[in-house]
């Protein structure tokens, strides 16, 4: 497989009134062509942050960039120019946000907006990026699709709007969609619906795409690699069978034992993970998850464990114990 | 509004039935904000009065009896001056003997053009000030809101005196300077529609498709923030008018014999108490027109932003 997007220790920063926000820290990993990578966390944990900053998003100020590499299809995404961002966005690289009641423009048709896209990137003149308009609304599932482009957002239902930020999102064949949440703020069945469109899709398609989400379920259904975020750092990463099986690191321990299981008696408790994710405004050196571990020893403290790989060479934990919890013994 | 609300909602998920209710009608922003506009009383009454005195201006030429000449001055009748409203004259004579209801229709087209101008121009000054502020954000924000702070610190009539003062007296320079004043007033409104509407979720939308800034602002941020620049400019064009009024009124506006209402209170008030009808009808006019605004500007505020009720 080709490698689609390589980020190399890419670190982001807010520089706000109460003191700066280390908000992504050296993140550094890879996705494949026509991969669907899971990035998982806890909210405030990085993953909208880290995605903003490939796409160079982050508003600035407060924001910056501090340092790393964004390498997409042969091109550093943090070095060229502005313009040529702009060719990228929405182009080959698309984004689907998580509030689709918020994130189309209530002033605009829903069909304008699009084709507002497709003829910034394809150059297609009105009546070519029409026709195409209604044949992305017919894909992600919108009945009646012709006769639904002049229609405003506030006309559509919630589930059918995230539909129409998908629809804009692959309107220019991207190569990598990232899907910030684009479940989150949707009710149960239309979630599932989501779900199935853009694994649908991304067959259909050949597109790789960045899942965002904090629902450790969805990950398992469509992800093929999983990264485990905490605290702007990716905790461990390796494929999700690697992550759900053979969990190494102890937050992806507290994060799957949080959830409610089927075949556990009704009676039992949920364990959560104790404490708050840390104030990423005073991170102290040392492993960020250390006051919330059970397992945490003196190092942990005061030095931070690298992303290391584990028993394979494609699953990589940042924890100095991992081996004692691989075998069991602490 | 809750019953537009669940129509839309039966509508999305395709419930047969929901159709039917909203038979072919777009239920555009533009529609739902003239529905509620029309179905405002005080509003529909302001409509009206601005209805008639448009009308009345546009009619001018058929409706007065007297008509200025092609120097825009109407011809005096010394032997018919003061006279009391009657048939012949519905609003009495002046002390040279014009037409007072003559006077007063060729005077609403200049009151209209006062405070459509100089609402126009504090639009497109302000409104664009505003929006590069409020876009923009650090230092240009900053420059620009402390200009607009020092304008704002001034009373608006003193300021337009000055403005007046500088350019020299006449309608058109009254114009100007009255629309200069309200820069400050449109910029603040603007910037602070802006801001607002920044930070929201179809901006990033937006700009994750590849749309520049400029794009980004001009054909995504400014159409939502139409709202407020819409209701200020209607209460503006009323305070304009006052404002263009007491410029005549105080001899820096219109000039004679330019039948402007605040100018015709003004050479009048000599005869206040003898011919009152003479500085009445001017009066009653300017408040007439101001009053049409404002209640537009009410109902429109109303009609543009339902959570305000």
């Amino acid at each position: 497989m080709n490698e689609l997007l390589r980020i190399k220790d890419l670190q982001t920063r807010f520089y706000t009134r109460d003191g700066v926000v280390h908000a992504v820290n050296g993140v550094s990993y890879s996705i494949d062509e026509g991969e669907i990578l899971g990035v998982v966390g806890e909210s405030g944990c990085g993953k909208s942050v880290h995605a903003l900053s490939i796409m160079r998003l982050i508003p600035d100020p407060p924001g910056k960039i501090e340092r790393g590499e964004v390498w997409f299809d042969g091109q550093d995404l943090l070095t060229v120019s502005d313009e040529e961002i702009r060719k990228v966005r929405g182009g080959r690289l698309a984004m689907v946000f998580q509030d689709p009641m918020s994130s189309l423009n209530p002033a605009m048709t829903i069909g304008f907006q699009i084709v507002e896209a497709l003829t910034l990137h394809l150059g297609m003149n009105n009546k070519q990026a029409e026709a195409r308009t209604t044949d992305l609304l017919t894909m992600v599932g919108i009945p009646d699709a012709k006769n639904r482009l002049e229609d405003y957002p506030h006309q559509f239902s919630g589930g059918m709007r995230q539909r129409v930020m998908i629809a804009m999102g692959l309107s220019c064949d991207p190569k990598l969609l990232i899907a910030d949440e684009p479940t989150t703020a949707l009710d149960v069945t239309i979630q599932a619906q989501i779900v199935d469109l853009i694994k649908r899709l991304q067959a259909e398609l050949g597109m790789a795409v960045m899942w965002i989400t904090h629902d450790l379920g969805v990950v398992a259904d469509v992800a093929e690699r999983v990264n485990v975020m905490y605290a702007g750092y990716i905790v461990e990463r390796g494929t999700v069978r690697d992550v759900f099986k053979r969990t190494r690191h102890p937050y992806t321990i507290g994060l799957l034992g949080s959830l409610p299981r089927l075949d556990e008696d009704p009676g039992t408790e949920l364990s959560a993970i104790p404490g708050l994710p840390p104030d990423l405004i005073d991170l102290r050196p040392g492993c960020p998850f250390a006051v919330r571990c059970t397992y945490v020893v003196e190092q942990c403290w005061n030095e931070t464990p690298p992303l290391e790989p584990t028993e394979s060479e494609r699953h990589t934990v940042a924890c100095w114990r991992w081996e004692e919890i691989a075998q069991g013994v602490a | 509004m809750s019953g537009s609300l669940a129509e839309t909602e039966l509508r999305g998920l395709g419930i047969p039935g929901a159709e039917d209710q909203s038979q072919g009608v777009v239920r555009s922003p533009f529609r739902d904000t003239m529905r509620r506009l029309f179905s405002n009383k005080l509003a529909i009454v302001g409509i009206l009065m601005l209805g008639t005195v448009i009308l009345v201006a546009f009619m001018a030429p058929w409706i007065a009896s007297q008509h200025p000449d092609k120097n825009g001055i109407f011809q005096a009748f010394p032997q018919n001056n003061k006279l009391p409203p009657s048939m012949d004259h519905p609003m009495g004579t002046d002390v040279i003997g014009r037409d007072m209801l003559s006077l007063i229709i060729y005077g609403a087209r200049i009151s209209l053009l006062v405070g459509v101008f100089a609402v126009s121009l504090a639009i497109i000054l302000g409104s664009t000030l505003g929006a590069i502020a409020g876009f923009a954000g650090g230092t240009v924000d900053n420059v620009i809101m402390r200009i607009m702070d020092i304008m704002i610190s001034f009373p608006t009539i003193l300021l337009a005196l000055v403005i007046v003062v500088i350019l020299g007296p006449g309608l058109f320079n009254a114009m100007v300077a009255v629309g200069i004043v309200s820069i400050p007033a449109f910029a603040r409104i603007t910037r602070a529609s802006v801001l607002g509407e920044s930070g929201k979720d179809y901006v990033m939308a937006a700009r994750s498709i590849g749309a520049g800034a400029r794009r980004v602002l001009w054909r995504h941020v400014m159409p939502n923030t139409l709202s407020p620049i819409i209701v200020a400019a209607s209460l503006g064009i009323a305070a304009a008018i006052l404002d263009a009024a007491a410029l005549g009124f105080l001899g820096l506006g219109a000039q004679p014999p330019t039948p402007e209402w605040g100018l015709l209170l003004s050479r009048n008030r000599g005869y206040m108490f003898t011919s009152p009808w003479m500085v009445f009808f001017p009066g009653i006019s300017i408040m007439f027109l101001v009053l049409g605004f404002n209640l537009l500007g009410d109902g429109l505020r109303d009609a543009l932003d339902p959570k305000l009720g």
